[in-house]
């Protein structure tokens, strides 16, 4: 592929590890982004985001226009979802979602009208606003990352303190996906833009945009954009092709040249950083009042007959897609890219926000290829960019040894799948960190519960001990009352008093008796102990 | 002379680290049996009884006492292997007496056939039944393990074991199956 000749403006330091597999980007980034025509149904999955499941705000048989909320934050940790298009809520149901599982979740379905009718939008002059007007526009916008994590945008900018630097991630490093490639070619200035909006919530932020050297029309639009927009404090910052230079941690490395460290965030060294399609969004949803209702998506793959990119709203089914492209029916549909992407085991599913890339391939993908046993040959850990040892941690996710798996960093693992792309004997050591990682998940998950279910049971054995010494203590103390009231009232009446002697008489008669019983008792128990 | 002089060194330094033990020994007392304490965190606490104790806690009492590890359904074969880890014992399959390791399920009162009297709120474990005499019971599903100490004292079977649905939350990667080709070995 064409490598760009621009030099970086700032120095670039160097990753360990990482690949150079077939990028396949030309199929797909030569057409300008198009549209295609509007699904009759949209399936917009709730759980569409890192966090929590969106609550519904509307109910089946109401009419949505584009772009109203149809779901809200769950208060906690989850995200805005908006109609994609105008039209009417014919179900909210579980359907199959966008999830490697393919299980079912609860989906809103809207029947689109076909005329695509926005709501009434309220744009604003961002830098008459304070911070938190800012940061909850972008929030009720819906936005969260489009790099592929989907991780609520408005929790990410939240921390102001000790934040110098922000990296706009324009890498782009996985094969086959073209999307942020395609929107800097034709958006750029609205992309920088949008980072013009996020370096106004901080003070003296360095704005630096990361990109790979195989996109120099890219490079060259950021230029031109960057001149038009007067922004003197953006370094356009070269790195090599190589994956995965697009992780955030690994184009924080190159670029600044430090790790974040073991359970540490970005904003711990003092950076953030978006995505382009992200700062896109952020723009759109400040300058234009549009909030999150369409994302760009790569369609490809030898399967797919017209690739490119293509303005999808979400929701859109990817049966839809394929007619829409005229694509025959593939073997597989991969959402994401081929390194870290998963096989989708429906075709009804709507794309979600984290949606960049559909590939249509009829061809076996070299996950497939028959697994040898491992040679020990330690490609793997020549190739790994976060430095860890893939064949130990192999080991133990196989055995099922998962503390020791812990023990050697097994959570550092970003999944890039770079060490099964080495691997000359094909293990597909991803999933077997993928098994291990989710196995302690639910385990951690499983322990809780069983600490509270033996935190309730010994409070319920404590409360039924406690009730036994309370019954009896009050039984005492209504006896003692009893025989109180007598002596007291016994005075005036003989008839009482006889009865109180009578039961005196009978109580001290048994308590004769229980004391020589307990002394013959202690005789024998002397006895016993004597013999 | 030395010889006195060496006994007295002795003596005096036996006393000291002798009072620094003793006082070692009150001060930092370990309270009960602390591998009672760890075996009762590797079992799943659902209480049920099938391994024919009164709850989690006494049976860890009693594998502490020697008894065998394998009498725990809930827990699994990896269940057993935690505990052959921790107690350094062989691992044994399962005791097939005990009952069968099955899915996690939750317990499901059918409200309209209750008639309120109480049975199941008094045998569970974990206090997960609500109700009140002559009043409909039902169950908090969050608390519920699944123990199957209800169903059997309801005199009107109107309580259900319901395998617990996966969700997307608690859906796991699988293993990948070891697909070796031999004749490609070979």
């Amino acid at each position: 592929m064409e490598r760009s000749n621009f030099t970086s403006e700032i120095p670039i330091f160097n990753i360990p590890g990482g690949i150079h597999p077939a990028e396949h980007k030309t199929e797909s980034n030569s057409q300008p982004i198009r549209k295609l025509p509007l699904a009759k149904q949209l399936v917009i999955n709730l759980k569409g985001q890192a966090g929590n499941r969106s609550v519904a705000t509307v109910e089946v048989g109401d009419y949505v226009l584009k772009g109203q909320v149809i779901a809200e934050n769950d208060g906690i940790f989850s995200s805005y979802q908006h109609a994609p298009s105008s039209g009417t809520v014919i179900a909210i149901e579980k359907r199959p979602i966008a999830h490697p599982s393919g299980l079912e979740d609860l989906c809103i379905i809207i029947e689109t009208d076909g005329q695509d009718k926005w709501c009434d939008l309220s744009p604003v002059d961002y830098k008459n606003l304070q911070r938190e007007q800012i940061l909850a526009r972008i929030f009720e916008a819906g936005i969260v990352g489009l790099g592929g994590a989907s991780f609520p945008s408005h929790i990410k900018l939240k921390r102001e303190q000790g934040i110098d630097t922000l990296i706009i991630n324009a890498a782009e490093c996985e094969p086959y996906i073209t999307c942020d490639d395609r929107l800097l070619q034709e958006n750029a200035k609205q992309v920088l833009a949008g980072a013009q909006i996020v370096a106004h919530l901080f003070h003296n932020l360095n704005i630096v945009i990361g990109i790979e050297d195989n996109k120099p029309a890219a490079i060259e639009a950021l230029k031109k954009a960057r001149q038009e927009l007067q922004l003197d404090n953006l370094k356009i910052a070269v790195v090599p092709t190589k994956y995965p230079s697009g992780g955030e941690k690994q184009l924080i490395q190159l670029l600044t040249g430090k790790q974040v460290p073991h359970g540490k965030l970005p904003a711990d060294l003092g950076i953030i950083m978006h995505n382009v399609g992200t700062c896109f969004a952020i723009y759109e949803a400040i300058i234009h009042g549009k909030p999150l209702v369409e994302r760009i998506v790569t369609l490809t793959g030898d399967a797919c007959s017209n690739k490119g990119n293509y303005r999808i709203p979400f929701g859109t089914p990817i049966e839809h897609l394929i007619k829409a492209t005229e694509s025959q029916l593939a073997n597989k549909y991969i959402m994401g890219g081929p390194m870290m992407g998963y096989e989708l085991q429906s075709l009804s599913i709507g794309i979600v926000k984290a949606t960049n890339c559909i590939i249509m391939n009829n061809k076996q993908l070299p996950a497939n290829q028959s697994v040898l046993p491992c040679i020990r040959c330690g490609e793997c850990m020549n190739a790994c960019p976060a430095e860890l040892l893939p064949q130990q941690l192999y080991w133990h996710s196989k055995a099922d040894e998962f503390d020791k798996a812990e023990d050697y960093n097994l959570f550092d693992c970003i999944e890039c799948g770079a060490c099964a792309y080495v691997c000359p004997s094909n293990i597909p050591l991803v999933q077997y960190y993928r098994y291990a990682k989710s196995t302690i998940r639910n385990n951690r998950v499983e322990k809780i519960k069983a600490d509270k279910a033996r935190q309730r049971h010994e409070a319920r054995l404590e409360r039924i001990e406690r009730v036994k010494r309370e019954k009896a203590e009050k039984h005492q103390k209504a006896a003692e009352a009893r025989r109180k009231a007598a002596q007291a009232t016994g005075q005036d009446d003989a008839k009482k008093a006889a009865v109180a002697a009578a039961l005196a008489r009978v109580q001290a008669k048994k308590a004769q008796q229980e004391k020589t019983a307990d002394k013959a008792d202690c005789v024998d128990n002397n006895k016993q102990e004597s013999s | 002379m030395d010889l006195i002089t060496a006994v007295i060194i002795l003596a005096a330094l036996g006393l000291i680290f002798g009072a620094i033990l003793g006082f070692a020994a009150v001060k930092f007392k370990v309270e009960g049996d602390p591998i009672v304490e760890q075996i009762n965190d590797v079992l799943p606490q659902t209480q049920c009884g099938q391994c024919g104790y009164p709850g989690c806690k006494p049976y860890a009492e009693a594998i502490a006492n020697g008894d065998e590890i394998n009498k725990c359904p809930p827990g699994g074969e990896a269940g057993v292997k935690a505990l052959a880890d921790l107690l350094g014992r062989e691992v044994i399959p399962l005791d097939e007496e005990r009952g069968e390791t099955k899915p996690p399920t939750v317990a499901f009162i059918r409200e309209d056939e209750c008639i309120g009297c109480t049975k199941c709120i008094q045998a569970c474990p974990v206090d997960a039944i609500l109700g009140a005499p002559k009043l409909m019971h039902t169950v908090i599903a969050d608390e519920c393990t699944g123990c199957d100490l209800c169903v059997e004292p309801c005199p009107v079977d109107c309580i259900d074991m319901i395998e617990i649905p996966q969700t997307i939350s608690s859906w796991k990667w699988q293993q990948p199956e070891l697909k070796i080709d031999f004749k490609e070995v070979s």
